[in-house]
């Protein structure tokens, strides 16, 4: 036997002793406010129920709206026929809802672009002047509440870089973020895909690390007293982030896992991407996508949002021969080009319901497990919000009644607000109110 | 494409509300008074008319049960309501301004009514504008940005190039656009953990220095080892010369003494011989003098100041005071004599050593050592050359006094004497006698020749048992004579045949080989004998060709020589015969090697006559002779020498083979003997070996010391071909006498003397001083006679002359001093003194002359003097400089002995004081006058093998030029060079190396004296490391304090230094753990937020205090933390001094940091930031875009980090008539005369750009390519940038539901003519007459904001319009004259209001307009001053101020 070897795990014993005396000893164990009222990792109450695969969520954003003519959707024949933006997703019309007439009436407020983007998921009010006020959105309040279960709560994705410019009173921060962790809190988008790929399955135990923001976190309270109440609440987001991260060190490799089901894949199986954001818009987003797709299938994450570009977005697309025009620009017109990039845009989802299609998890796929949603801040390049272009692939496991089209246009409670409760009930969270709604759709 | 289309707004609220306030607020005094009653005013007039217009037109829809856009107007039917709504009442008014409300289908307000309640809500508003003027209004705690989170870091860390925040996500703006306002700087987990990531990549930065921590760029070992040793290599650089160096040899690695070290002598010389002009006859201070010389020659002043002193030194004594007398004689024109005097000196007086060698036994101790030329006896030689043109030949013996005077300088000259090798010494005392004697008796004894040779010849044939001495007595010659001869012919005085055995001939150092080796290379079957280094003869027994590695063919001999000796192979004669002889030398090693050198010889007694030599290099066979019949005796021997060539003896193995042959006589039949089948099968049988027939002693295998160059000295008197021996060899009786009657007449006529033919060289060896008959001349007693000498040549000044006599006069010799006498063959002579010494050159050439010199015992006891030889008389008065010179003594890399040679030395007497006298003068002169200042290659690279990694040696530079400062910078550099490369540790390893290494091929304890300083380094720098950490922690608390940009309170250092400990008690090490804390220090919410502490216990505003200003006005002015100056005035509180503030702004805006503002500030404001990344163009249209958007931004930079540094007027930024440009940017905007079309450097301002169409912010290229699309331009977008970025028009929000255009434009419509078909729909038409025409009037700028007359399709450019004021204008200029003539307050305005949300990191407020009402009047008081708008911004109190802690909400906060 190799004398080292003993050496070694005699070394390792002595380390992780040590690393938990100290832990103790610091006796840092300031609770997560939204810990309380979870069931975390670990969970040790042998729950009778049948072991199922989770159901994930993924929300897809695209800025400017679509094409105004080729946004469609009908049943024929208990078929779904898509119009042309949607015809990429053909061959899963199947499990394609197509919801009509939804909108967020917060988002009639204000100005255009710059207040219809920051409250889509939240449907909240949004703050003009100085200040920066929107909702937490659905995907946070999810990561939130069962977001950990898995050992990363959610992924926020995006493809383009947040403008970092007020237009007309109204701060472009929220025209580039539909994630909100906090009402004042617009949750920073990851753009470089290996970031996106470490987030996931980067080993966070770091030695020092969890002393580092221990530390941090001791005095930390003395500072909070002596700022202003105003203040106080930006320091929080500090302090609730770096206790956050400090405990995800404290407990990473102690996950426990669902009772009776393993994910497909227990690692990645694709190389972490290159650093750098790539140059090219389609391989940015197909990278983008595989590691929604991979977060997925290794049940690392199971909410992920991707904003594929900004409402107000300067994207070009020379690889669609479409390059004489940035995209907000070319959204106020209605031509074949436009056509082309809504396309584009729905490619992407078309593609990740493909991959997660193919990954089988008992009887039913990844697809029929997870819901994807793809929507924007307005119909048509016109600003037109007062209905907003909602489509949604994966049956939420099981329980979607897909292949349909849903028309809202003459409901009076007629919310996206009202989705996002449904979309919570197929996870497991019944709530009686999110932001503007009161009730979930019943059809969905 | 219509992005907006609205119905008209004649001027935005804003604008108006500034009007407003000029002509409704005369004064911003704050006369609570007055407010009050002007509230109450306005309450009544409230209350009378606007309350019911209210009513009337509006609370139908914004009622508390439809509250329309959020606004509640029922509430304003109460008054304590009304005064909390400011807010609501901005809104009102702008609808009401701008005729929004009420909707045009509801019934409208008189316009009397709408007039009333506009002047009501402007008055109210500016009441409560000045009411709250200078609230410091809500300011979020703010996280550093990206731009100062990387600036902080930089500045913290002095990593200029470091980018910690490059993947973080990208900031968002808020407030007045930029990205300082702490609403749009949020944090997230993901966030913290990049933060951490950041933290932990700069920490790795870190570097470890003795006295703390430091941050590099590239922070490994290597690279701070090299970084630091550059440091101390630039610091000796100024002081020392890079050339003038001496090169020095040692052990075959060459390198200059200097190693760029070396003190620039002649300068500092020559500067003192011009501060001795300045001050002659004038009155100047010398102190001065020396200053300003040193200064304008760029020398320090500290060394020429110690030169000067010791040059006028009055006392000087010794060798400084000969050097003293030589630079008060020294013209400053001419001043070689003095600089090569001092050099001379210099390298008399030290030495260089190699520094590998330093510390261990017997080695140096230093670089540069201390070498004192001074003896007490001197070896006196001077070799005469053996060509010598005339007669007689003069030398001269110089004694001087040394400088130091000639009091007891008495020298004793012992044995002076001339010394050719093969005959005795001839003293100077009696030469003379002895030469005259000579002349007569030689004369007599040539013509004694034949006689004696015919003697000879009979005494050859039978001897008849008769010695040499009967033998003269029987032919009436001199036996003196005889005996000459016969010893020149090898003969011995013994009767008969010679007996004396070859191995006791003259050549003390001949060795047999006695080591056999029984194998060579692995073959039993070949043997041989052999000696040191490889000396060896072996055999190869086999038929087989081997390589040994030398190539042995089969039953071959080879021989090898060593470096210094030959291998000789030596047949020896067993009876007198008559021989042929021929020899066969081979090179074995044909593949390398120079080659070997070879000599067949004849040897009889002290004859060694050389029959032939050569070289043999190569694979060719050399053959040699044969040489025939040649006459041996008994015991004569025929020697086979190989010799290596040049003294190298590598690959010198060599196949020989030597075949006698004795002719057959009377009394002997033939018979041969050949060296390889004698000895090949048996080699190892005796030394001396056996013929093949059993005759014991044939052959003998010696060696001797290799004769190399010498061989010609010594190649034997007789050459072969000569007359005599001829003689000898020759068998006819009759012959034999003719060729001595010839003989005999060539002597006796010499001719030819320079003749290369045998006999002439013969002639001339006869006659020669070592030719037989000088050597019987002295054999009979003929010495010189030391009492007979004609003169007393004493005075060399006489020219020397026929009538001199030769050597030296009997009377110098043996004098008395006291009661000391000198011995016969001693002189005395007293200093100074030239002593000539005439000597016949017969007798001279090829001689040396020699004398051991010292002082007299008494009479020399306590001089001092130099004695020197030479051939040439020396001048009056000059003096010998010692010579010195180091050799190596049997060099190898673990001996390094060496020994000092020493040409002129000073003498001085054992027991007196001279010796102690003399050092201390040299001391004195090395003190000032060292050859290197330091040891600059500090890494050794004169040693292959060595320990020392880092020599120092410069102490001579601190002694003489450095001051206490320069000082502790060296020593703190050094200290950081051992800390940092850990050499003393790593010696401890080498050492151990070296010695195993040692241990194998060489004596290891030579590094004995090194283990104990090795040890002890390494103990005291692990002691040293430890030591260090306390202060590395130290050093980090610090960082701590600057990183947090406040003092470190008592708790905080506790956190700190208790996270230390907590690492380290879990098995982190000292450095991973200071890593971690630096870590630390970089995420925390001190170090990553701008916390400010508001007043406890008050509502109201108080002044922050003065650390709290610094950073504010630091991360202001530059996006980065506060520097030393800004902490130092604030921590003693002078910060807030609105002078000091006033001369920080002016300093910080000189900083080149402000440029950091130019960005932050600037280019945000004009919606530009990061356009040299901007990825918007077209690439197919546009592809030379993306190389020229670096140099837009660049420009736009420059033009704001020139008006912060310069102050310029803010006007410029609007029109000013220059712009900042390469000669790439120049070229791309068509302006003549910058720069190469490709030059990126340098940028420079150039002003008159207004005739090419630039100058000022519009015409920026940044600015108009950013405001169009990505493959043509849009003036709508810049047209809406100039109103609302530049003017800061408040435009109507466009409509939500703009048409879609779905049909492409009509082909071959311009840029301009799409706008207008897209502005022509009448919803649209009344918002783009107030945008588009300022965007035609700028469309003879592209798309990427070149200048252009023609579109890309060819048509021409139409940038006439007409401005929503009703102006017509044609072109960009006449647009730019009418913003300047009726836009330029406006612009101001825009320029204030942004500036100041930048500097107060919120929005614009209404209790902030009179502050801005109050820059505006200081900015026309100081003609636009950008200093002074930032001066006021800085002064004004909400820059200085914070609201107190239990400030409430209120009417004002929106």
């Amino acid at each position: 036997m190799n004398p080292m070897a003993n050496y070694d795990a005699h070394r390792r014993d002595r380390a992780a002793l040590s690393r938990r005396a100290w832990i103790r000893g610091v006796g840092v164990t300031m609770a997560l406010p939204w810990m309380e009222s979870l069931h975390v990792w670990g969970s040790e109450t042998g729950s009778a129920k049948t072991p199922e695969a989770p159901v994930r969520l993924a929300i897809l954003f695209a800025g400017n709206g679509f094409h105004g003519g080729e946004w469609w959707a009908k049943e024929n024949e208990g078929k779904l026929e898509l119009g042309r933006v949607l015809a990429p997703l053909q061959d899963f019309s199947d499990s394609t809802l197509f919801i009509k007439g939804l909108y967020n009436s917060e988002a009639l407020k204000g100005n255009i672009h710059s207040s219809q983007t920051g409250n889509l998921l939240s449907g909240a009010p949004l703050s003009a002047g100085g200040e920066i006020r929107s909702g937490t959105s659905i995907d946070q309040f999810l990561a939130q509440t069962i977001g950990r279960e898995t050992k990363v709560p959610s992924l926020v994705l995006g493809c383009e870089k947040s403008n970092p410019s007020v237009h007309k009173n109204y701060s472009m921060i929220y025209s580039s973020h539909i994630s909100w962790s906090s009402p004042t809190t617009p949750t920073p988008l990851e753009l470089y895909p290996a970031l996106a790929f470490d987030r996931l399955f980067k080993d966070e135990n770091h030695r020092g690390d969890q002393s580092v923001l221990d530390s941090v976190l001791e005095h930390a309270g003395d500072i909070r007293r002596q700022i202003s109440s105003s203040d106080r609440q930006k320091f929080d987001e500090y302090l609730d982030s770096v206790r956050d991260v400090e405990q995800r060190i404290a407990n990473a490799g102690k996950r426990g896992e669902l009772q009776g089901w393993k994910p497909t894949l227990d690692k990645p199986n694709i190389d972490r991407p290159a650093d750098g954001i790539p140059q090219d818009i389609s391989e940015h987003m197909r990278l983008m996508c595989d590691i929604l797709v991979l977060g997925f299938q290794t049940d690392t994450t199971r909410i992920t949002t991707l904003k594929l570009n900004n409402d107000h977005s300067s994207l070009r697309f020379p690889h669609l021969g479409v390059d004489y025009m940035i995209h907000h620009l070319l959204s106020h017109s209605d031509t074949e080009d436009w056509l082309k990039v809504n396309q584009f845009f729905t490619q992407q989802v078309a593609y990740i319901a493909r991959r997660l299609s193919q990954i089988q998890e008992g009887d039913r796929t990844a697809l029929d497990n997870s819901m994807i949603m793809l929507c924007s801040s307005m119909m048509t390049g016109s600003h037109d919000a007062t209905q907003l272009p909602v489509v949604m692939v994966g049956k939420g496991g099981g329980k979607i009644n897909t292949g349909k089209v849903l028309d809202y246009r003459q409901n009076s409670e007629r919310q996206m607000c009202r989705l996002y409760l449904s979309m919570m009930q197929k996870m497991g969270i019944e709530r009686s109110s999110f932001g503007d709604a009161k009730s979930a759709l019943p059809e969905v | 494409m219509r992005p907006y289309s609205v119905a008209s707004v004649a001027k935005s609220w804003i604008a108006l509300l500034l009007v407003t306030h000029w002509l409704i607020v005369p004064s911003l005094a704050q006369n609570t008074q007055a407010v009050d009653s002007r509230s109450s005013e306005l309450q009544k007039t409230f209350q009378t008319s606007v309350q019911s217009i209210v009513q009337k037109h509006c609370s139908k829809c914004h009622n508390d049960q439809r509250t329309e856009a959020e606004v509640d107007l029922t509430q304003w039917s109460n008054w304590d309501h009304v005064q909390r709504e400011t807010r609501s009442i901005q809104r009102v008014l702008e609808q009401f301004q701008t005729q929004q409300m009420p909707p045009p289908e509801e019934p409208q307000p008189t316009a009397e009514d709408r007039q009333n309640a506009i002047r009501w809500m402007e008055a109210w508003l500016t009441l409560q504008a000045e009411r709250y003027a200078g609230d410091p209004g809500p300011v979020l705690l703010r996280r550093l940005n990206n731009a100062e989170y990387t600036n902080t870091i930089r500045d913290l860390t002095n990593l200029t190039e470091i980018q910690p925040a490059k993947e973080f996500p990208a900031d968002s703006a808020a407030g007045e656009g930029f990205s300082n306002t702490g609403a749009a700087l949020v944090m997230s987990p993901s966030l913290v953990r990049k933060y951490l990531d950041a933290a932990k990549s700069v920490a790795q930065h870190v570097v470890l220095v003795p006295d703390g921590i430091t941050f590099a760029n590239n922070p490994s070992q290597s690279d701070m080892t090299n970084s630091t040793l550059d440091e101390i290599r630039r610091f000796y650089a100024p002081f020392s010369d890079q050339s003038g160096g001496a090169t020095v040899n040692l052990q075959g690695i060459v390198f200059e003494t200097n190693q760029g070290g070396r003190l620039p002598v002649e300068k500092y010389l020559v500067a003192s011989l011009k501060v001795r002009d300045a001050l002659k006859g004038s009155s100047q201070d010398a102190a001065q003098t020396l200053e300003s010389i040193a200064h304008s020659k760029g020398l320090n002043a500290k060394y020429l100041r110690t030169l000067w002193a010791q040059l006028n030194d009055s006392n000087s004594k010794g060798l400084l005071s000969t050097i003293q007398k030589r630079w008060q004689a020294t013209s400053i024109e001419s001043p070689e004599a003095l600089i090569a005097e001092v050099l001379s000196w210099q390298k008399a007086l030290w030495k260089f050593s190699s520094v590998g060698h330093i510390g261990k036994r017997d080695g140096p101790k230093a670089w540069q050592e201390p070498i004192n030329p001074i003896r007490n006896q001197q070896e006196l030689r001077l070799a005469i050359p053996k060509d010598l043109p005339g007669e007689d030949v003069t030398l001269y013996l110089q004694v001087s006094d040394a400088g130091d005077g000639s009091q007891d300088d008495a020298v004793v000259i012992a044995n002076p004497r001339l010394v050719a090798p093969g005959r005795p010494d001839l003293p100077l005392r009696g030469l003379d006698t002895f030469v005259r004697t000579l002349r007569t008796q030689q004369d007599l004894w040539v013509k004694q020749t034949q006689p004696i040779l015919s003697a000879l010849d009979a005494w050859l044939e039978d001897s008849q048992g008769r010695s040499l001495d009967e033998l003269a007595a029987q032919s009436q010659t001199p036996p003196a004579l005889m005996k000459a001869w016969a010893s020149t012919l090898g003969l011995s005085d013994h009767a008969g045949p010679s007996t004396a055995s070859p191995s006791n001939t003259a050549n003390a150092d001949r060795r047999r080989l006695v080591n056999k080796s029984d194998s060579m290379s692995g073959y039993a079957f070949v043997t041989g004998w052999f000696a040191e280094e490889a000396l060896s003869i072996v055999a190869n027994s086999s038929d087989q060709h081997v390589r040994i590695p030398g190539n042995m063919p089969p039953k071959s001999i080879a021989v090898h020589p060593s470096p210094s000796r030959s291998i000789c192979t030596s047949w020896i004669a067993p009876a007198a015969q008559r021989i042929d002889c021929q020899a066969l030398v081979r090179h074995a090693h044909t593949e390398c090697g120079n080659g070997v050198a070879w000599r067949l010889e004849l040897r009889r007694g002290s004859l060694h006559q050389v029959l032939s030599s050569g070289f043999s290099a190569g694979a060719n066979d050399v053959p040699i002779g044969p040489h025939k019949s040649l006459r041996v005796r008994p015991n004569d021997q025929i020697v086979l020498v190989i010799e290596p060539r040049d003294s190298n003896h590598s690959c010198d193995l060599t196949t020989i083979d030597l075949t006698i042959t004795a002719v057959q006589t009377a009394d002997s039949p033939e018979e041969t003997w050949n060296l390889s089948q004698d000895l090949h099968p048996n080699i190892l049988a005796g030394n001396p070996h056996a013929d093949s027939k059993g005759r014991p002693g044939v052959w003998e295998f010696f060696t001797e010391p290799a004769l190399g160059s010498k061989l010609s000295n010594q190649s034997g008197l007789i050459p072969p071909e000569s007359l005599l021996a001829k003689w000898f060899n020759e068998p006819q009786a009759s012959v034999r006498r003719d060729l001595i009657a010839s003989l005999q007449k060539r002597l006796l006529e010499p001719t030819g003397a320079a003749s290369d033919e045998p006999d002439a060289i013969l002639v001339r060896r006869l006659l020669s001083a070592s030719g037989p008959l000088f050597l019987a001349a002295i054999a009979s007693n003929a010495q010189p006679n030391p009492d007979e000498n004609p003169n007393v040549n004493s005075n060399a000044d006489d020219a020397p002359s026929q009538s001199m006599a030769y050597g030296w006069s009997a009377s110098m010799f043996a004098k008395s001093v006291g009661e000391s006498k000198l011995a016969d063959n001693e002189a005395l002579v007293q200093a100074p003194e030239v002593l000539a010494i005439r000597l016949p050159a017969s007798i001279a050439a090829g001689a040396e002359l020699v004398a051991s010199v010292s002082l007299h015992p008494l009479a020399g006891k306590n001089g001092s003097v130099q004695v020197a030889l030479s051939d040439r008389k020396p001048e009056q008065g000059s003096a010998p400089i010692p010579k010195t010179d180091v050799v190596a003594k049997d060099p190898n890399w673990t001996n390094v002995s060496r020994q000092l040679l020493v040409s002129s030395p000073v003498l001085v007497s054992q027991s007196g004081e001279a010796q102690t006298r003399t050092q201390e003068s040299f001391d004195r002169f090395r003190a000032i006058f060292p050859i290197a200042l330091c040891y600059t290659k500090i890494v050794p690279v004169d040693e292959v093998v060595t320990l020392t990694l880092f020599f120092r040696e410069d102490d001579m530079l601190r002694n003489l030029m450095l001051d206490e400062q320069q000082t502790k910078t060296l020593e703190r550099l050094w200290a950081q060079l051992h800390f940092v490369s850990q050499d003393a540790l790593k010696s401890v390893d080498a050492y151990e190396q070296l010695w195993q290494f040692a241990t194998q091929d060489a004596d290891p304890s030579a590094f004995e004296p090194l283990r104990e300083p090795i040890q002890r380094k390494a103990a005291e720098f692990r002691q040293s490391m430890l030591d260090a950490q306390d202060k590395q922690l130290e050093s980090v608390l610090e960082l701590a304090q600057r990183a947090f940009r406040q003092p470190l309170g008592q708790e905080q250092r506790q956190t700190l230094i208790g996270l230390y400990k907590n690492l380290r008690n879990s098995d982190t090490t000292h450095e991973e753990a200071i890593r971690l804390l630096v870590a630390r220090v970089l995420v925390s919410p001190e170090f990553l937020y701008r916390v400010e502490r508001p007043q406890e216990g008050t509502d109201k505003p108080t002044d922050v205090s003065d650390l709290e200003l610094a950073n504010r006005l630091s991360y202001f002015l530059w996006a980065s933390m506060p520097d030393d100056t800004l902490m130092e005035l604030a921590r003693s509180n002078k910060l807030s001094d609105p002078q000091t503030l006033r001369m920080q702004v002016r300093r910080m805006l000189q900083d080149p940091r402000a440029q950091r503002m130019a960005v932050e500030f600037g280019t945000m404001w004009l919606h530009i930031r990061d356009l040299d990344m901007l990825d918007e163009k077209s690439e197919s249209h546009f592809p030379e875009f993306a190389q020229i958007r670096g140099d837009l931004y660049r420009e736009a930079t420059l033009l704001f980090t020139d008006a912060l540094a310069n102050d310029r007027s803010v006007l410029d930024l609007l029109s000013g008539d220059y712009t900042f440009l390469n000669g790439r940017l120049a070229s791309y905007y068509g302006i003549p005369d910058v720069g190469p079309a490709d030059a990126l450097e340098p940028w420079r301002k150039i002003d008159g750009v207004r005739k090419y169409g630039r100058g000022g912010i519009l015409t920026l290229g940044a600015t108009l390519a950013k405001q169009s699309g990505a493959s043509r331009t849009s003036p709508i977008l810049r047209g809406n940038w100039l109103c609302e970025v530049v003017l800061g028009e408040k435009l109507p929000k466009p409509p939500k539901n703009v048409p879609v255009l779905a049909e492409l434009p009509p082909q071959g419509f311009t840029e301009r003519q799409l706008t207008e078909l897209h502005s022509s729909d009448p919803a649209c038409s009344k918002c783009h007459q107030r945008i588009d025409p300022y965007g035609y009037a700028l469309e003879n700028y592209d798309a990427i904001g070149r200048y252009r007359v023609r579109d890309a399709a060819g048509n021409l450019i139409d940038s006439s319009t007409q401005l929503p004021t009703g102006e017509k204008i044609q072109s960009f200029d006449d647009l730019r004259a009418y913003l300047e003539e009726h836009r330029k307050e406006e612009f101001v305005r825009q320029f204030n209001r942004k500036l100041l949300g930048y500097a107060l990191g919120r929005s614009v407020q209404l209790s902030d307009e009179p502050i801005l009402k109050e820059i505006l009047e200081k900015q026309k008081a100081s003609g636009y001053s950008v200093y002074e708008t930032l001066c006021q911004i800085v002064l004004s109190k909400p820059f200085r101020q914070i609201r107190g802690k239990d400030f409430q909400d209120d009417a004002l906060q929106q």
